[in-house]
């Protein structure tokens, strides 16, 4: 396996008495994106925040692109996109101008921020200030500011918060197209579908300790009861039965369902990321 | 699309803080109110200069300190609407300081036991302190006054006797001053703590919208930021008092002298703006805090209008060493080593504002 671009290991911190990360760690490979997934207080942006080097752990270590973060920290930040949940952008300047500011900041001479606004969406406004904008368009030009370094680390928190479906998949297709050109995503969301679609693997994240993290699909296999729910018709309208697809009896008894001339409908039942999380810590992802 | 960062493989530092001295410069181009307030203020500065008088019209204040004298001296300097403006002083200090300062052109002092040594035959000394430049005339008149003054006290003639003449005071000039001339530091001042506000709710925008995190997530270390929009401010808030001064003439002889004060006002605002910008919970706590802090450093620069109203404990606020520095300079021709004291005093102060600035903010920033 490669260098992995973000190495965490048993990562530690408090605020004050308060322990918001209690011992984490876990490997990010270049290419992949990972979920992080966690309830309000859970430890999650204060992972993030020490990843990005907001903060510095208490203990533990954290290598990004082979470098430890506490010596390296300019020359992981340059490889290094954020976007964060809140929308700090300069609302006095235009959207063109924020994203070649940044780029700036980076150092980039030459920046076509004309094409970097067509990818979100945003090259008819680029011109206007971002005091304008709806919570759509600021995000979208988040994700654009995020990716002005073409990163090889990206964090991003909600990126299709407030977007509409059409808008949240252009921006799902740009995390996949950042991913294929091999960056490693870091994704931090309540959205759970969201992050069963887009995630390689997720983690868990409950009381400042990650509690289980693997692809969605083995969690699901692992954590979930693989059933079909079926929809037959009967004297009193249509009756529900869900079908366990575990077990000796599970060929037969969905063969007689098969044969059932009152079957209506026949769908796949399998536990959700957020039914495993419940699961495992006993408490809601909100 | 988009270049890849580090083109050349070393990233400029210098770059990166020019950045973001110009999109400070571009957030403050587009903030007008702040624009308008600043082009209003500085007018009205330059307009209030013209408009007060160029020179100070002649005529003859009296101050006089002694105790239970008063109506004595009232009756005999003519009533208040016709006769010699009178001016009553608790000390002996603050008359000899209003003559000095010429903001008087005579001053007698009275020993607190006249009354007690002239009923009892005693010889008695009243001191007059008068301007060196004061017309011969006038003096004969002040003697004229004591003698009727010992006349109305003793009820009979008293043999005065006038000792020689005594320089006993040395102020910065014996040339009484325009009440505009004497606004100078004032002007000044007000503009750099205009631009202090202007600076501190740029930061505390930075802050409180999360744009500095933003700034953070990127090559940008806490330094640049902090140097970066110290630097600007300093440099905005030092051109806009330097054009305030030389549009009133406030450079005196010697330019280099109010211009050195100038940047080390700056630099005191600035760090006051840090400490404003950061510690504001919002964009009126941001303003509310920074005046708070600002108006008690206006008090030198009033103080000046009113000579002899400067106490000792003034010297110990941080804007003093401005103010003290501009007046004497411009207005009086003081030199380098007659305002050392006031440079260095005013150096200190812009090393703790600045310390204590950047400080506090790096603290914010930090917390975020």
């Amino acid at each position: 396996m490669d260098q992995p671009a973000i190495a965490v290991s048993d990562i530690r911190f408090a605020y004050g008495e308060t322990r918001a990360v209690n011992g984490i760690s876990f490997e990010v490979q270049p290419g992949e994106v990972f979920g992080f997934l966690g309830p309000n207080g859970a430890g999650k942006s204060t992972t993030v925040k020490i990843l990005t080097g907001m903060l510095v752990p208490a203990g533990g270590a954290v290598t990004m692109l082979g470098k430890d973060v506490r010596k390296n920290r300019t020359r992981i930040h340059e490889r290094m996109g954020v976007c964060f949940e809140e929308k700090n952008l300069y609302l006095e300047m235009t959207a063109r101008e924020n994203l070649e500011f940044f780029a700036r900041l980076f150092g980039i001479r030459r920046y076509d921020a004309a094409a970097a606004l067509r990818r979100v969406g945003l090259s008819e406004r680029q011109d206007d200030r971002v005091k304008r904008f709806s919570k759509g368009m600021r995000q979208r030009l988040m994700v654009a500011r995020a990716l002005v370094n073409t990163p090889d680390l990206l964090f991003l928190d909600e990126p299709t918060d407030g977007l509409d479906p059409v808008s949240a998949r252009s921006i799902r297709a740009i995390v996949e197209e950042e991913a294929a050109r091999g960056a490693a995503v870091v994704l931090t969301t309540h959205d759970m579908s969201e992050a069963d679609r887009l995630s390689d693997r997720v983690a868990f994240i409950n009381e400042g300790l990650i509690v289980a993290t693997d692809t969605p699909e083995n969690l699901k296999l692992e954590h979930g009861r693989r059933s079909v729910r079926v929809r037959l018709r009967s004297e009193d309208g249509v009756e529900e039965r869900v079908v366990g697809l575990d077990g000796p009896e599970a060929g037969e008894l969905l063969k007689s369902v098969a044969d059932d001339p009152r079957l209506m409908t026949i769908h796949t039942e399998e536990a959700t990321l957020e039914d495993i999380f419940v699961k495992l810590t006993g408490r809601g992802l909100v | 699309m988009s270049a890849s960062p580090d083109d050349s493989g070393r990233f400029s530092r210098n770059a990166l803080r020019a950045a973001i001295v110009r999109k400070d410069l571009l957030l403050f181009s587009r903030d007008w109110l702040f624009i308008a307030l600043t082009i209003l203020s500085m007018t009205m500065f330059v307009t209030l200069y013209y408009l007060l008088p160029a020179r100070v019209e002649p005529g003859f204040e009296l101050g006089v300190r002694g105790s239970r004298l008063e109506p004595i001296l009232e009756e005999l300097a003519g009533g208040e609407e016709e006769g010699i403006p009178l001016r009553f002083f608790e000390t002996t200090d603050s008359l000899r300081e209003a003559v000095a300062s010429a903001e008087l052109d005579v001053g007698i002092d009275f020993s607190d036991d006249l009354l007690t040594a002239v009923a009892a035959g005693e010889q008695v000394t009243v001191t007059v302190f008068a301007r060196s430049t004061l017309p011969p005339e006038y003096r004969g008149a002040v003697s004229t006054m004591v003698r009727e003054i010992a006349f109305a006290v003793a009820g009979h003639e008293l043999p005065v006797t006038e000792p020689d003449e005594e320089t006993v005071l040395v102020g910065r000039s014996t040339t009484p001053v325009p009440i505009r001339d004497r606004m100078r530091p004032l002007y000044a001042f007000m503009v750099l703590v205009m631009e202090a506000i202007g600076l501190a709710t740029l930061i505390s925008s930075e802050v409180q919208q999360k744009t500095m995190t933003a700034l953070l997530a990127t090559p940008a270390r806490v330094s640049d930021i902090l140097l970066s929009k110290g630097v600007l401010g300093t440099l905005f808030a030092f051109g806009e008092a330097a054009l305030v001064l030389l549009l009133v003439r406030g450079y005196g002889s010697d330019p280099a002298i109010v211009l050195v004060a100038l940047l080390l006002g700056a630099v005191l605002v600035t760090g006051i703006a840090m400490i404003a910008g950061a510690a504001g919970k919002d964009l009126i706590g941001t303003m509310l805090l920074g005046m708070l802090i600002l108006i008690p450093l206006v008090v030198p620069a009033f103080a000046v209008l009113f000579p002899g109203s400067a106490a000792v404990w003034m010297r110990a606020i941080p804007s003093y060493g401005l103010v003290a520095t501009v007046l004497d300079s411009s207005v009086y021709g003081v030199g380098w080593a007659g305002v050392l004291p006031y440079l260095a005093m005013l150096a200190g102060w812009c090393v703790v504002s600045a310390f204590v600035g950047v400080v506090v903010l790096k603290r914010r920033v930090v917390e975020l």
